[in-house]
């Protein structure tokens, strides 16, 4: 894994909370973000490693250092989304999805206790009961 | 027969049309299904492509494949008009506007319908009688109740007998098809407050919603799975859409020539219709005969070829009195967790407000229980974006505060009754669209009728809100803030005479005896009940109808 898709999976997962996210998602998500944030990508991630490297815990660095940072906080936000929402919003304020499969692999359904519209995998019935969550 | 000849010629290959071209194809008859858009690909990349899009609106899943689109008020001209397709092709000069739009595409907009198939009420086919308003129509329930029962079987309803039995007086002389669809978790939740609260001295009775939705293998089709997208696509068929018909006429022998837009019917010397011109995507321009013509396009596709036709018209009814039902959805927050978005969007409702004397005054509403949360106004994803930008959340912390947040998430919403009102109209506009054809004009303003509904309405969502302990969270009073049901109907409408009728109650036309006008163009007036099952009760009946004219028709000399 190159260092800069190595960094990014590193502050995806404090971003996300989950130490465990799927590889090919993460090269999915990397090159989205690597388009998007062209000019703030390399940065970010840098500034992120450079406050590992100096012993600051992966949630104080966000809590702390850059989601409240003018420079850093946006780019840290439109990633943390994009796991969530599996899109960029885009100047329409649409969520532009990676894929369909990022559309359906995004965080927030299972999050809410839901699946993605189109996808729900179940019987006939389950919605009458609660989910198992 | 000549290859351009048919015994009958049906505009539109939606629901209505396609269950008359499979009645007609079964009875041997030489039936032609003429259509405006295209099969498409199948459900699957449709599906797909809807979960890719980033607009994801109505017509997301069936963009056509003609590279200029084809017009229709969900197809959009360019990229840039994605999400104001209905504005770039219905022109609209009044301050009100008709919300409501379709798709052009084999099978019709029931592919992106919820499926609800309740049936119209007896006193809904009687209102000036019984209330003083409106119009009656020249059939009863009494009339049309054998039809119901063929159309449910023909689409697949599933319903609680028991629960439907006499609902306002609408009874029931045969099962439904299948036993219902499940109450959602969030129905449950609401059927026991009610049971415990009273609303204004009365309980309140939670019924599960007919739909032609599988509740069991049914047709060749799956039972539902829940997959909370009935609108706009149902992923694997379980719910009825007018496709299904359309290759079952099809393989009787029925031919569907598709991307063909209808331009204009022609009047023989004698007075038939039998002559469609069309044109084509690739923009050629042919004819084809029948010798008799069935309009089934939409309520508002049907009134602007008439229109267009200089036919069917001695009335001056084509294209008046234009309906849908006014919605609004009231947005709460539950104490506990309802579980949204999952199973259908919608699968219960309250059916006490369809009837009763307060229609001399105000129109009635149904009302409907999301299963949907919030998405009438946002979608998780906005929530995400909310709870991220505006409290600064992320990782455990933001994963708590959206399950507790999204998970509570409840809708109610009212469908008001709306008059026929003759000013309410399709006309043709001067603005052309991109096969040169007049685009639709239309006129639409509410009445006092209608918004007086409004308030009672909201009155008893906020009522059962509070019995459910929630907090509402969306509600808004004004009366001219409303969304359309997609439910698009008037315009040619049915009636007693051809003095103030367009179609008799076979939907034949008074002016053209060889000319039907089917859907729910042909409604007087609307009630509350979604239309589709109506729309296909009566497609039923004036197919039966055609049966038994085809014989004298098919003897008769036809002009040149």
């Amino acid at each position: 894994m190159e260092a800069a898709l190595a960094s990014f999976v590193r502050l995806s997962s404090a971003l996300v909370g989950d130490d465990l996210l799927p590889d090919d998602l993460a090269a999915l998500y990397f090159e989205q973000a690597r388009t998007a944030l062209a000019d703030e990508l390399p940065a970010l991630l840098a500034r992120f490693t450079h406050l590992l490297q100096s012993g600051v815990e992966p949630v104080t660095a966000l809590r702390q250092h850059l989601l409240p940072d003018p420079r850093w906080g946006p780019p840290s936000k439109i990633i943390l989304a994009l796991w969530f929402n599996g899109g960029i919003k885009n100047m329409a304020g649409d969520w532009a999805p990676a894929s369909a499969d990022g559309y359906y692999r995004a965080l927030v359904w299972d999050v809410i206790g839901a699946h993605p519209p189109t996808l729900s995998n179940g019987y006939f019935g389950h919605w009458k009961y609660p989910p198992e969550c | 027969m000549p290859a351009d000849h048919f015994d009958v010629v049906i505009i539109g290959a939606g629901v209505a049309g396609a269950l008359i071209a499979d009645v007609l194809a079964a009875r041997h008859v030489n039936v032609l299904l003429l259509e405006a858009g295209e099969t498409g690909g199948d459900r699957g990349a449709l599906t797909a492509r809807w979960a890719a899009a980033t607009v994801k609106g109505l017509g997301a899943p069936y963009v056509a494949s003609r590279p200029e689109r084809i017009p229709g008020p969900e197809q959009p001209a360019t990229e840039a008009d994605r999400k104001n397709a209905r504005d770039v092709y219905y022109d609209q000069q009044t301050p009100e506007k008709y919300l409501s739009t379709y798709e052009r595409r084999v099978g019709g907009s029931t592919w992106h319908w919820l499926g609800h198939t309740p049936r119209l009420l007896p006193n809904d086919f009687r209102l000036r009688s019984t209330y003083g308003v409106g119009v009656d129509w020249p059939v009863g329930y009494a009339d049309l109740e054998p039809w119901y029962c063929k159309a449910e079987k023909e689409l697949g309803v599933a319903g609680d007998d028991a629960e439907w039995q006499n609902v306002h007086g609408a009874f029931r002389s045969q099962p439904f098809p299948m036993s219902k669809i499940w109450p959602s978790w969030s129905d449950e939740l609401f059927s026991q407050a009610l049971r415990e609260v009273p609303i204004s001295g009365r309980r309140l009775a939670v019924l599960s919603t007919p739909s032609a939705r599988n509740s069991q293998a049914y047709d060749g089709r799956p039972p539902c799975a829940g997959n909370a997208s009935c609108v706009p696509i149902c992923p694997i068929g379980a719910k009825y859409d007018g496709s299904v018909h359309v290759k079952k006429s099809v393989a009787k022998g029925a031919q569907l020539w598709e991307k063909s837009v209808a331009l204009r019917l022609e009047k023989d010397a004698d007075g038939g219709v039998r002559t469609v011109h069309f044109k084509r995507w690739d923009q050629s321009e042919a004819r084809v005969r029948g010798r008799l013509v069935i309009v089934a396009a939409n309520a508002i596709e049907s009134a602007k070829l008439l229109l267009l036709s200089g036919v069917a018209n001695s009335s001056d009814q084509v294209g008046r009195n234009l309906m849908d039902h006014l919605q609004k959805a009231v947005l709460g927050s539950a104490r506990e967790p309802v579980y949204p978005f999952r199973g259908p969007p919608s699968t219960s409702g309250i059916e006490t407000f369809r009837d009763g004397e307060f229609r001399k005054m105000r129109g009635a509403f149904r009302m409907s229980l999301g299963n949907d949360g919030w998405s009438r106004s946002g979608s998780p994803q906005t929530d995400v974006a909310r709870l991220i930008e505006t409290e600064g959340l992320f990782g455990r912390e933001l994963r708590e505060r959206l399950f507790h947040e999204v998970s509570r998430q409840v809708r109610m919403s009212c469908s008001v009754e709306v008059l026929p009102n003759p000013a309410n109209r399709v006309t043709l506009s001067p603005l052309l669209d991109s096969f040169g054809v007049p685009r639709p004009q239309l006129h639409f303003a509410t009445d006092d009728y209608t918004r007086d509904a409004f308030g009672p309405a909201l009155d008893v969502i906020q009522d059962v809100l509070r019995a459910l302990d929630a907090t509402v969270t969306s509600l808004d009073r004004n009366p001219r803030n409303y969304s359309g049901a997609g439910h698009i109907m008037g315009t040619c409408r049915m009636g007693f005479d051809a003095k103030t009728a367009v179609v008799d109650a076979d939907c034949r036309s008074f002016d053209h005896r060889n000319l039907y006008v089917v859907g729910a163009g042909a409604f007087p007036t609307c009630g509350t009940a979604n239309p589709t099952l109506t729309v296909a009760a009566l497609a039923l009946r004036a197919a039966d109808h055609v049966l038994s004219v085809l014989p004298a028709l098919a003897a008769a000399p036809v002009p040149a």
